[in-house]
């Protein structure tokens, strides 16, 4: 069975106008089987986000693809025209963001916004449309559907805003769900909310879920598997149980350990050095974590180690590994 | 003496905007509310947004006056002192915002903020020395004065603010999520930052904040809100003991995700009820799992279950 989306060592740099080209993606390999959900980690500035927009073909200006393939069931989207491109999304590829009242707009009500998707992707009349959307809405658990269809936007919360995004997303089955943060701006129990909603959708529909957080237990209750970027690269790639029970590289052991729900109370969190490298500063031949890595070698700053199947689909890259396993 | 108290403080607003004009709707934000925190400890508040949380940390700065009952600083009523006296009274307390980047001057030099608090308050000798002494306070190096805060990462730009929320040696700092709009790398250095100034200058914490999970870490004490009201007060350590906590924290509790891998159902159903029209008896009833038939019909009020644990809520405590 081909691989719902297969990112092939995609780069993606900023431009700059005297200055040379930034990598913000740095040959970036992911592969996501139907039905999968994955988890990709990294904090900000990682690249996660942009991951996820080169999928869409939706970059800002002066960001490009420089290199790498992104295919999705078979398909390499980065050589199809933007008309190709926009009529994949919302019909194979759903998207949700982070911010519910800036993706939605606020001079329509929500019922027509859902509704929209199925006029413009299946060509349906507007009161069918409608009727969709009632009943899609109702799927994302929007209490009294029929009745909220009929309200604006700023009219409901910020859970309700989400539910309403995630109904536009899911309404035509995508094979490809891509969420960028997708609970992070609401209240926990929302929260819980909302991602068993996203679960049970996924589920039944059997779409494959690019999950972007920097919130490690969103992934632990969500995903089969994680990816850990830092600085643009892929850092670590392993299933869920391997990585919350071991993880391997010395940046996601670091960040694992510094949660405050591993520690005793009162105490003294064990940190990472430093902080994250902005664009620019990332070493080119080096590990982009070795200035902050308590464990770096000599070798790690003068080499990049490279993305190494370990066993099964575990993927790390880190030499101090590399070296264990020889 | 304590050092903050509220005693049965109410906060309404007058709802007179917009298709809400002339209708004489109050919204209570905060309703007959209790609190104290003696010197030394930490509280956290913790609730989910419209609990009124950040209006009972405004009223506690005396940044708005109370509809209802009264707040004591130091054993003195905010709201009957004089506005001199009550400008004085701010040094002691000062406040750390959630976010960093837009809470600093961005056309300020680093000195130039940490400069304001002494200048406001005509304390003005040794200003640079003190200057200094707090960027070393706070992890960062003297000669980063000259900076601007967009030159800063975000954990920088918050250590920035709590230097100046300390310039004035207040003895309560009030933090407002101070760690929610930070990396997970960067989260556990300004915790550990705040361990470490609590110590170092004898501070007491009001800490605000929507999730259980990081709070915990700081907090001797939590008080859990729900719907302008206080539902449970209690040892941060009684969260051990959770059997017998009110069903919403509980409910909170499970509702933060966890690091162990695997599915959980969500433990709320709905959302909070707007407070225009707080539901009748239990605020929590039309949500609550266990609610009983008593709890639409009647409120129920704070009641000692264990010690320094206040709960209110109908259900036998089972502790």
């Amino acid at each position: 069975m081909t691989n719902t989306l297969e990112i092939k060592n995609l780069t993606v740099i900023l431009e700059g106008r005297d200055k040379a080209p930034l990598k913000i993606i740095d040959r970036l390999n992911l592969s996501l089987a139907p039905g999968e959900i994955l988890g990709l980690v990294g904090e900000s500035g990682s690249g996660k986000s942009m991951t996820a927009l080169s999928v869409m073909g939706l970059l800002p200006p002066g960001v490009r693809i420089s290199q790498g393939e992104i295919f999705f069931k078979g398909r390499n989207l980065t050589a199809l025209t933007p008309e190709k491109l926009r009529s994949l999304r919302g019909l194979d590829i759903g998207m949700v963001f982070q911010e519910p009242m800036t993706a939605l707009n606020p001079v329509f009500t929500v019922g027509r916004q859902v509704a929209e998707v199925y006029t413009a992707h299946l060509g349906l009349s507007k009161k069918q449309a409608w009727q969709e959307a009632v009943t899609m809405l109702g799927k994302a658990g929007m209490p009294d559907p029929a009745r909220r269809a009929g309200h604006y936007p700023h009219q409901l919360s910020g859970g309700m805003r989400q539910r309403v995004l995630i109904a536009m997303a899911m309404a035509l089955n995508p094979a490809l769900l891509l969420a960028d943060e997708p609970t992070t701006a609401l209240d926990v129990t929302i929260q819980a909310q909302i991602l068993a909603l996203l679960g049970q959708l996924v589920q039944e529909e059997k779409s494959a879920c690019l999950l972007i957080t920097h919130n490690l237990a969103v992934v632990a209750q969500m995903a089969q598997r994680v990816a850990v970027m830092y600085a643009g690269r892929l850092v670590e790639v392993a299933a869920i149980e391997q990585m919350f029970s071991a993880p391997l590289h010395p940046y996601t052991q670091g960040l694992w350990a510094c949660l405050p729900a591993q520690a005793r109370a009162g105490e003294k969190l064990p940190v990472i050095a430093g902080t994250v490298p902005s664009l620019g500063e990332v070493p080119p031949a080096a590990c982009s974590f070795a200035p902050r890595c308590p464990q770096a070698l000599d070798l790690c700053r003068q080499a990049e180690p490279a993305l190494l199947n370990l066993n099964g689909d575990r993927r790390v890259a880190c030499f101090l590994r590399h070296q264990e396993r020889k | 003496m304590p050092l903050l108290r509220l005693e049965n403080v109410s906060k309404d607003y007058n709802v007179n905007q917009g298709f809400m004009a002339g209708r004489g709707i109050r919204l209570s934000a905060l309703a007959g509310v209790s609190l104290t925190l003696t010197p030394g400890q930490t509280l956290a508040l913790v609730g989910e947004s419209g609990c009124g949380k950040s209006t009972l940390s405004r009223l506690a700065l005396a940044l708005e006056r109370p509809s209802a009952g009264r707040v004591f600083f130091s054993g003195q009523d905010l709201n009957a002192l004089s506005p001199r006296r009550l400008r004085a009274l701010r040094t002691q307390m000062q406040i750390v915002f959630q976010d960093p980047a837009t809470s600093l001057n961005p056309k300020m030099t680093v000195r130039e903020i940490l400069s304001e608090p002494f200048i406001i308050h005509n304390r003005k000798e040794n200003m640079e020395e003190e200057i200094i002494f707090l960027l070393r306070a706070v992890g960062m190096a003297p000669e980063q004065a000259r900076l601007y805060p967009h030159q800063f990462s975000g954990g920088q730009r918050q250590r920035i603010g709590i230097a100046r929320a300390l310039a004035l040696r207040p003895s309560l700092l009030l933090a407002d999520e101070p760690v929610s709009a930070l990396d997970v790398s960067v989260q556990a250095q300004v915790l550990n930052l705040l361990l470490t100034l609590k110590e170092q200058f004898g501070l007491t914490y009001l800490l605000i904040a929507h999730d259980l999970s990081v709070v915990t870490h700081l907090a001797d004490r939590l008080a859990i809100m729900y719907l302008g009201k206080i539902v449970e007060t209690m040892p941060a350590a009684a969260l051990e003991s959770f059997a017998g906590l009110h069903p919403y924290t509980q409910a909170l509790w499970r509702s933060a995700p966890s690091l162990t891998p695997g599915r959980k159902p969500p433990p709320l159903t709905g959302e909070m009820p707007s407070p225009l029209a707080p539901p009748s008896g239990c605020r929590f009833h039309p949500r609550c799992p266990e609610a009983l038939s008593l709890c639409a019909r009647e409120e129920p009020a704070l009641q000692e279950i264990g010690p320094g644990h206040f709960r209110a809520c109908h259900l036998e405590a089972r502790l």
